[in-house]
C-alpha cells in the first residue's frame, strides 16, 4: 500500500515536473520570439521615421534649389530688361552726341562714354546670362556648358578643355543641375584652386546615365575638412536631387577630380 | 495503446530524409552546425533502432544507452562550442563531464543506468541553450528568428532536455516500478520534429 502511494507520488512529480519544464521552455521561447518581434517592429518604426526625416530634408533642399533657380531667373530678367536697356540707350545717346560734336576733345570724351557704356552692356549681358543660363534652356546642356567654358576662357587665364558626348535632348532638370554643378566647380577652381587647366567631360554611358568628369590641376583640398563647405554641399545636394552619385578625389598639390554619375531614367 | 517507443525510434526518419535531400541537391547549404545536428540525428536514430530491437528481445540496453550518451555529450560539446561565445566554459564542462563519465563506465560498470548523471548533463545543456537565447537576444542581429535554422535546432534540444530531465532525476524509481518512461520518448519525437523544421529552413534558404 505504502509502496503504491510512493509510486503514485513519484509519478505525480514526474508528470508535473516534466510538464512544468516543457511549459517553462515554451514560455521562454515564446518570450524571446515575441520580444524580438517587438524590437524589430520598433526598429522598423525608427527606420521609417528616419527615412521620412531624410525625405523631408531632401524636399527642403529641392525647394531651396528651385527657389534659387527662380530667383536667379527673376534677377537675370530684371538686369537684362531694365539695366541692359538703360545702358543701350546711354550708348545710343553717346554715339549720337559724338556725331554731333565738333570739338575733338569732347568727341574723344563721348567716344569713351560710348565705349564704357558698351562694356557695361556686355558685362550686364554676361551676368544676366550666367544667372539665367538662357543658352542652356534654348540650345541644351552641351551648348550651355560650351558657352560657359568660352566665357571663362575669355575672361581668365586658364585653359579649359571640354568634351561632350550627349544624347539630343537631356531632361531639363538634369541639364540645369549639371550646368549649375559645373558652374560651381569652375567657380571653386577659379577662387581657390590656383589651377592652370580644367578638363570637363560630359558623356552618356550606355543609355542609362550621364557621367560628368571634372578635373583641375590646382592645389587640391582636404576632403575631410572642406567637404562640408557651401559650394560642395550645393554640388552634393544637386547630385542627390537627380538621384546621382558623387565621387570626390583630391590630394594636396595634386589637383582635384569630381565624378558625377546621374541616371537618365529614375534614381540609382 | 500508443507505442511511444516506436514513434520515438522512427521520428528521426523525417529529419534524416531532409538531410539526404539536402545533401543530394544543396550540399553547399550544409554548414558546420547542420553537419553536427545531422550527425546527432544519425547517432540517435541508430542507437534508438538498436535499443528498440534489443529491448524487444529482452537484451540489456544500458551499455548502448551509455554509449549514445557519450556520443551525444561530445557532439553537443562541439555544437555549443561552435555556437556560443563562452567557448572555454563549454570546453571545460564537456571535458570534465566526458572524463567523469568514462571513469564511471570503465571503473564502475557500463551495465548501469546513470540517470543522475544524465540529469546533470541535461541541466548543463539546458543552460547552454538558454545562454544561446540570451546571446541572440543581446545581439539583436537576427531579424526573423523563425527563419534561423540554429534557432530551431536549439529549441529542439531545449525541449528534449527539459522533457527528459525529470525522467532522468527519477530514473531509479521509474526503473524499479512500472512508472512511464514515455516522457523521454515524447521529448525525443518533438526534438526530431523541431530538427526537421530547422532542416526545412535550410532547404528553403537554398
Amino acid at each position: 500500500m505504502e509502496s503504491q502511494e510512493a509510486s503514485i507520488n513519484t509519478e505525480m512529480v514526474l508528470i508535473l515536473g516534466t510538464s512544468g519544464m516543457l511549459l517553462l521552455t515554451t514560455a521562454i521561447v515564446m518570450f524571446i520570439y515575441l520580444y524580438q518581434r517587438k524590437l524589430i517592429k520598433r526598429k522598423l518604426e525608427y527606420q521609417e521615421i528616419e527615412d521620412l526625416l531624410k525625405k523631408q530634408e531632401l524636399q527642403s533642399a529641392y525647394s531651396l534649389i528651385e527657389g534659387q533657380e527662380s530667383e536667379r531667373k527673376r534677377i537675370a530678367q530684371d538686369i537684362h530688361d531694365s539695366l541692359g536697356s538703360v545702358l543701350v540707350t546711354l550708348n545710343m545717346y553717346a554715339d549720337t552726341l559724338s556725331s554731333k560734336l565738333n570739338s575733338g576733345q569732347d568727341k574723344q570724351l563721348t567716344k569713351k562714354i560710348s565705349y564704357f557704356a558698351k562694356q557695361a552692356t556686355e558685362e550686364t549681358r554676361r551676368i544676366s546670362h550666367n544667372l539665367d543660363s538662357g543658352m542652356l534652356v534654348h540650345f541644351g546642356l552641351k551648348a550651355g556648358v560650351k558657352d560657359l567654358v568660352d566665357a571663362v576662357m575669355a575672361a581668365k587665364s586658364i585653359i579649359v578643355s571640354f568634351h561632350a558626348d550627349l544624347p539630343e535632348a537631356v531632361n531639363q532638370d538634369i541639364s540645369i543641375n549639371l550646368y549649375r554643378i559645373i558652374q560651381e566647380l569652375i567657380n571653386n577652381t577659379l577662387k581657390h584652386a590656383h589651377a592652370t587647366k580644367i578638363n570637363i567631360e560630359l558623356i552618356q554611358v550606355n543609355v542609362e546615365y550621364i557621367s560628368l568628369i571634372y578635373e583641375d590641376n590646382g592645389i587640391g583640398f582636404d576632403k575631410i575638412t572642406k567637404v562640408n563647405g557651401i559650394g560642395l554641399t550645393n554640388i552634393a545636394s544637386r547630385t542627390e536631387a537627380t538621384g546621382g552619385v558623387l565621387t570626390i578625389d583630391s590630394k594636396k598639390d595634386k589637383g582635384s577630380s569630381f565624378i558625377i554619375e546621374i541616371p537618365l531614367y529614375g534614381k540609382y | 495503446m500508443i507505442d511511444f517507443a516506436l514513434i520515438s525510434t522512427l521520428s528521426p526518419v523525417f529529419p534524416l530524409t531532409l538531410c539526404t535531400v539536402l545533401l543530394l541537391h544543396n550540399k553547399q547549404n550544409f554548414d558546420k552546425i547542420t553537419w553536427i545536428i545531422a550527425g546527432l540525428i544519425l547517432c540517435s536514430f541508430s542507437s534508438d533502432v538498436f535499443t528498440y530491437y534489443m529491448a524487444n528481445n529482452m537484451i540489456s540496453t544500458y551499455w548502448l544507452i551509455n554509449l549514445y550518451h557519450i556520443s551525444e555529450l561530445l557532439i553537443l560539446g562541439v555544437f555549443f562550442y561552435q555556437l556560443i561565445p563562452i567557448k572555454q566554459i563549454v570546453l571545460s564542462v564537456t571535458s570534465l563531464s566526458f572524463f567523469y563519465f568514462i571513469y564511471q563506465l570503465v571503473i564502475v560498470t557500463p551495465y548501469y543506468y546513470y540517470g543522475q548523471y544524465f540529469a546533470i548533463h541535461s541541466l548543463l545543456n539546458i543552460s547552454f541553450c538558454l545562454y544561446f537565447f540570451y546571446h541572440l537576444f543581446k545581439k539583436e542581429d537576427v531579424i526573423f528568428l523563425e527563419n534561423s535554422t540554429t534557432f530551431w535546432f536549439v529549441i529542439g534540444l531545449l525541449v528534449y532536455f527539459s522533457g527528459s530531465l525529470f525522467t532522468y532525476i527519477l530514473s531509479k524509481q521509474i526503473l524499479n516500478s512500472a512508472l512511464p518512461y514515455y516522457f523521454v520518448q515524447i521529448a525525443n519525437t518533438l526534438k526530431n520534429i523541431l530538427f526537421g523544421i530547422g532542416l526545412w529552413k535550410v532547404k528553403k534558404l537554398a
